[in-house]
């Protein structure tokens, strides 16, 4: 159809329905700026939709981003600078009082100190220490830590390569000189509550085992 | 008409612009987060480590290597803050660290108690355990020598000689202090003369690695444990590795300053010039 056969249709039609031409056609006008303006609406509904899209992406993603090594259902993760160390009287304390009810040694601990975390203040651990004069001096740490937390200080006694068995348990150590002077020894073994860290230095070199049964008095 | 829906297109397409920048500066802060150190109104660096490390490994291979080190004992205290109270107490222990190296000639700096034994000609210091209540009195006495925490967070370097020295001198003593620095860096020349006088240097540093390393002959991997803080650890020895390739020729050079760092648990060498910033070193020379 061309320009002039939609004038003449569009004239019989203004003369069927009797009224004004102005009035009829200024309706066609109406509705065709209708259609213009409804041509736009989906661009205005995309446009918000990507609003939305982006603005939910820029909340979730830097959330999903920070939070993937904070976050663990089991466990929290306490950095060194969260850790705060308290001398305790005695181990009366550690027992009673912060119900840490863990397989203590046996030989009597020169130093008793509880273990507690800025950013968890359900967090109660122990380190114990133990000196054993021989012809040298044998410097012993144990650290009791629930197994509801992870401290970065131990995070490196997990991946130890080295295993033997000792009274019932499964003990992973490494063995490290640290100096001309120095050996270095790191214990770690678990039960159903509690990891326990040993760590040793002295002149000469330890087995895990003869360390754990001095400990312990097996 | 036409002119109100294109602008509120252009509105439209600026909302979505703001939205997009907003997600890239929110993800790239999350990705690198900014590293800020505390400093005082006149610009001086309050030390008061938090021990918050993140750990990256290197490695590098070599064929020959030629070491110049000197210890001005095999041992060195490294006591450790163990009362709950004290907060920020790098300095305070540090200091205590230094002390404690001293009472082997001036056994009066920690009263009632030895810091270390010697045996077959060789001292070795006790650590924080031995006299646990003694070793932590020094630090309680220094927190408050050196105004810890009371002008803002952790000591600056001046409360830190301040109270060191205020320390000393009430046992009768006095203390002189030397920067081991030159032109703002570490002047191993100035680091060894102070050693070989068994003086122990005081590193002040804002970001730090302390590093534990292993060499099996021919590879050697630092296992660097790198923090962003400031904080203050004492220098007793050093060891300056020059590393060679099969063809002679030298690969690199490092110098790595055997530290007491203040931390429970944290031991290893401070790697020179390889994070961080060494605002100063200065040595101690109680007398």
């Amino acid at each position: 159809m061309d320009n002039k056969e939609l004038y003449e249709i569009l004239q019989d039609y203004a003369v069927s329905t009797r009224n004004d031409k102005e009035i009829v056609f200024k309706k066609l006008n109406r509705s065709q700026k209708r259609v213009k303006q409804n041509r736009h609406k989906p661009q205005y509904i995309f446009a918000g939709l990507m609003c939305t899209i982006v603005l939910v992406l820029s909340i979730a993603l830097p959330i999903a981003l920070v939070d993937t090594t904070q976050n663990n259902n089991q466990t929290t993760y306490c950095s060194t600078d969260d850790l705060i160390f308290n001398s305790e009287e005695s181990l009366d304390i550690l027992i009673n009082d912060y119900k840490i009810n863990a397989k203590y040694p046996s030989y009597e601990a020169v130093m008793i100190s509880s273990i507690s975390a800025q950013n968890s203040s359900a967090f109660k651990g122990a380190l114990l220490g133990y000196l054993i004069f021989d012809d040298t001096m044998l410097d012993i740490d144990l650290a009791i830590v629930p197994k509801t937390h992870i401290l970065q200080i131990y995070e490196d006694y997990f991946i130890m390569q080295n295993t033997i068995a000792w009274d019932e348990y499964e003990v992973k150590f490494s063995v490290e000189k640290t100096t001309d002077f120095e050996y270095k020894l790191q214990i770690y073994f678990t039960d159903d509550k509690y990891d326990y860290f040993v760590t040793s230095k002295s002149d000469t070199e330890i087995e895990p085992h003869i360390l754990l049964n001095l400990l312990y008095e097996n | 008409m036409k002119k109100n829906l294109n602008y509120k297109l252009l509105v439209t397409s600026v909302c979505v612009i703001l939205a997009l920048l907003f997600l890239l500066v929110l993800t790239v802060n999350s990705a690198n987060p900014t590293i800020t150190y505390a400093y005082s109104e006149n610009e001086e660096v309050y030390y008061a480590s938090l021990g918050n490390s993140r750990k990256e490994t290197e490695s590098f291979t070599y064929t020959t290597k030629t070491v110049d080190s000197y210890l001005i004992n095999p041992s060195f205290p490294n006591y450790y803050n163990n009362n709950g109270n004290l907060q920020n107490t790098c300095a305070n222990v540090a200091g205590a660290n230094i002390i404690g190296y001293y009472d082997r000639y001036y056994d009066n700096l920690i009263p009632d108690t030895a810091t270390g034994y010697e045996r077959n000609n060789k001292y070795t210091y006790y650590p924080m355990k031995y006299s646990i209540n003694k070793f932590q009195n020094v630090i309680n006495d220094l927190y408050v020598k050196m105004s810890t925490n009371i002008y803002d967070v952790g000591s600056t370097q001046t409360q830190y000689k301040n109270g060191l020295s205020a320390y000393v001198n009430s046992k009768g003593l006095s203390v002189s202090y030397s920067s081991v620095l030159t032109n703002k860096h570490l002047d191993l020349d100035k680091v060894i003369v102070q050693l070989k006088k068994g003086n122990p240097i005081s590193l002040f540093m804002s970001g730090y690695n302390f590093t534990k390393l292993s060499d099996n002959g021919s590879v050697v991997i630092w296992d660097k444990y790198l923090y962003d803080d400031n904080h203050i650890a004492v220098a007793y020895g050093y060891d300056k590795v020059s590393y060679f390739n099969s063809n002679g020729s030298l690969i690199r050079t490092e110098v790595y300053l055997k530290v007491s760092t203040g931390i429970y648990g944290v031991d290893g060498v401070y790697i020179v010039n390889k994070y961080g910033n060494l605002n100063d070193a200065e040595s101690a020379k109680i007398f």
